[in-house]
């Protein structure tokens, strides 16, 4: 009877003490025992979602790493994929890169759903389907910092000038039969599209330096104004004012590199069936100009369609230039990239 | 004695354990309010009923405040539903709406008015307008005729959103009911639906191919939604790529990006066919359904599966709609399908696929759905 006592006090010492080592007594004084913590669904950065597959062959049976490796590969799959389709110019850069990424993968993966598994027993492959969240930025900043460290990328100035322009009388007409060269375009500079578009050049690491600061620096040579008035009459901005323009940043103390120039002409409005709201299309053009080239053309984009919606036609117009803008800047400072140039 | 004082010690420590269990901080979910899916011209020709009980109360909208006022009344296990404005620091936060896809007004075989109505709990991100999960919410209230042969069907449809047999209720439970680790499963998806050449000739006049499409692929991802897979809806015409026409009835409207399927289910309707006896009617159907996964374009179920319903003949009733029997094995068809896919059962199969290997490829598809 003793030993049975002895025995019960000893289990309920080693029970609190168990219970005991597990809690913990925050600072409002409750104890808290842990317990797996919920992960909130979807509270996560910018991420893509893509799918992708893996196989391996196995000998006798499928063992757990066999069925490990090809989720390894699958998940190397969806990176690989994701690189080829939206960054092809880094592809180079990956593969550099590859050993590094692939060491650490799951650093770039998220939420991941095996979506199928298959094993064939006559052929013994095994083969698991997965759907998952790539951390973008985080993969980006890899290669980021990978064509940093490889060779001779310049850091440079860039400025920019795209107006957008919208014809009092509302809707395109045809170059072709002569009536657009009539037209008295309406030309502004707006808030949305510099601030769009100073991101994504920003975004690609490149010093961008707002026009109005520039202007007073280079005399007026460069100056918006001058490039409005050309913008209102055609699409082509005058001889005079390009040439001035790269004269007068070229000749700055600290030479502004690029100049990037464009439009983004607004269309009438719609009403959208579908959703009820008002869409209103915009078609951009630009280039980016080599200052201290003589104005060599580096890139250039469009003319391409976007549309923004809206409850409104202020509402659905701004959208409509900012989606324009940043889709514009997008593909310039890619092609920029393409050439070494940053 | 110190028996005693070691049971007291652990009974102490226990309730300790239980009360003092963490409150973890729960996902907020921020509530958009009452909507419409599909085109924004065909909101009134579509849900007459719902935009006349939203009209009804300004400017918040009656079927909004209604069900508002209703989660207020709730507590909700996996997550509390925010009903101020979204908190512009989250980075994605999650908002959900109760939104009308569906307004029929049927008929029984016993010539009885039934108000069916089609709705989805929709949770989408805010900053993206993707969808994350919609869960399928299909009610039908039955009503009675006027003395004069004529239905009430505004009475008969305030009924039906707003009683405690009503829709609202109904999408109340499933909010109640919803777990958001469920977003994470497999997709799927009714993508295709299709009748049969020889089976719209004899479809009844008031009931077209594009409303029974319609009905077939909701009706459909309303029981895979009741087995609590992850279903992406089924909006034929109202999708544009994926794209899903939305709108709240405060007036925003917009797309709602629809997430890619990881199975897409195709569902062609044969046959429809029926038996008459004396005292009863068999009205079957034969439906084609074929579960593709997407990415690796591979057909995992491909069977014919065929329903029969018996309906006990009523003397001196006539049965205005004689489709609805035919309704009723496809319903039940669906719902039993979609049992099969969680567990699937060898008699089953036995009985109603045309297809030998139909069992083996469920059984095998099932542990892949999860």
């Amino acid at each position: 009877m003793k030993i049975l006592k002895i025995k019960w006090y000893s289990f309920c010492a080693i029970l609190l003490l168990a219970l005991g080592f597990q809690a913990r007594v925050p600072v409002n004084g409750t104890i808290v025992l842990p317990t797996a913590g919920l992960q909130a669904a979807g509270n996560q950065g910018n991420i893509v979602e893509a799918t992708a597959m893996g196989q391996v062959n196995y000998s006798w049976s499928l063992d757990n790493d066999e069925r490990q490796a090809a989720m390894l590969m699958a998940k190397k799959s969806l990176v690989r994929n994701l690189i080829a389709q939206k960054y092809p110019n880094y592809f180079n850069n990956y593969e550099t890169k590859e050993e590094q990424i692939i060491s650490n993968i799951d650093d770039y993966i998220l939420s991941i759903v095996v979506v199928d598994e298959q094993q064939d027993k006559e052929a013994k492959t095994y083969q698991v389907t997965i759907r998952a969240g790539i951390n973008e930025p985080k993969l980006l900043a890899t290669f980021l910092e990978t064509s940093e460290k490889q060779g001779q990328i310049e850091e440079s100035y860039l400025t920019f000038v795209f107006v957008a322009r919208e014809n009092p009388k509302h809707g395109f007409t045809d170059k072709n039969d002569g009536l657009k060269q009539d037209i008295k375009w309406r030309v502004s500079t707006t808030n949305e599209v510099d601030i769009a578009m100073g991101n994504i050049f920003v975004n690609n690491s490149f010093n961008v330096v707002s026009p109005s600061l520039v202007e007073q620096d280079t005399g007026y040579q460069f100056e918006v104004d001058k490039f409005k008035l050309d913008y209102e009459n055609g699409d082509d901005i005058s001889s005079v004012t390009l040439r001035n323009a790269l004269k007068g940043l070229k000749d700055l103390e600290e030479p502004v590199h690029y100049l990037a120039i464009g439009t983004l002409d607004i269309d009438q409005s719609i009403n959208d069936p579908v959703t009820g709201n008002i869409k209103v299309a915009v078609s951009v053009t630009g280039q980016v100009l080599d200052v201290l080239r003589r104005g060599a053309r580096k890139a250039a984009v469009g003319p391409v369609q976007y549309f923004g919606e809206g409850p409104t036609y202020g509402v659905a117009k701004n959208n409509a230039l900012k989606s324009a803008a940043q889709a514009a800047a997008k593909v310039l400072a890619a092609q920029l990239r393409a050439n070494n140039i940053k | 004695m110190k028996m005693q004082l070691c049971l007291k010690l652990i009974g102490f420590y226990i309730a300790v354990f239980l009360i003092s269990l963490p409150v973890q901080a729960k996902q907020q979910v921020y509530f958009a309010g009452s909507g419409y899916l599909g085109r924004y011209d065909d909101i009134g020709k579509n849900y007459p009923h719902a935009v006349r009980i939203n009209n009804a109360q300004k400017p918040v909208a009656t079927l909004t405040k209604a069900f508002a006022e209703l989660i207020q009344r709730n507590e909700f296990k996996n997550f509390e539903v925010n009903f101020k404005s979204v908190d512009q620091n989250l980075t994605r936060p999650l908002m959900m709406a109760l939104s009308i896809e569906r307004e029929n007004l049927a008929f029984s075989t016993l010539n009885t008015p039934i108000a069916e109505i089609s709705a989805q709990l929709v949770f989408f991100d805010y900053n993206t307008r993707t969808l994350v999960a919609a869960k399928q919410i299909p009610i039908a209230v039955n009503g009675v005729k006027n003395n004069d042969g004529t239905v009430d069907q505004d009475a008969l449809f305030d009924l039906a959103y707003l009683s405690e047999e009503g829709l609202l209720s109904e999408a109340l439970k499933s909010l109640k009911a919803t777990k958001l680790k469920e977003f994470q499963k497999v997709r799927l998806q009714a993508t295709k639906v299709t009748i049969a050449k020889k089976l719209l000739q004899k479809l009844p006049k008031e009931l077209t191919e594009r409303g029974l499409t319609q009905f077939l692929g909701q009706r459909l991802s309303a029981k895979l939604s009741q087995q609590r897979f992850n279903v992406i809806p089924y909006q034929r015409g109202a999708t544009i790529g994926r794209q899903m026409a939305f709108r709240l009835a405060d007036s925003s409207g917009f797309n709602l990006q629809l997430p890619e399927a990881d199975y897409e289910i195709h569902m062609t309707f044969l046959d429809a066919l029926s038996m008459q006896q004396p005292t009863f009617s068999l009205h079957g159907v034969d439906v084609e359904f074929s579960i593709k996964q997407k990415s690796s374009n591979t057909v995992r179920f491909q069977s014919v599966l065929t329903y029969a319903v018996s309906t006990k003949k009523v003397a001196n009733v006539d049965a205005k709609d004689s489709w609805a029997p035919y309704e009723d094995a496809i319903e039940n068809l669906l719902a039993e399908l979609a049992q099969q896919l969680v567990n699937p059962n060898k008699a089953w199969f036995k009985e109603h696929a045309f297809s030998q290997s139909a069992f083996k490829q469920a059984k095998a598809l099932s542990k892949s759905l999860g």
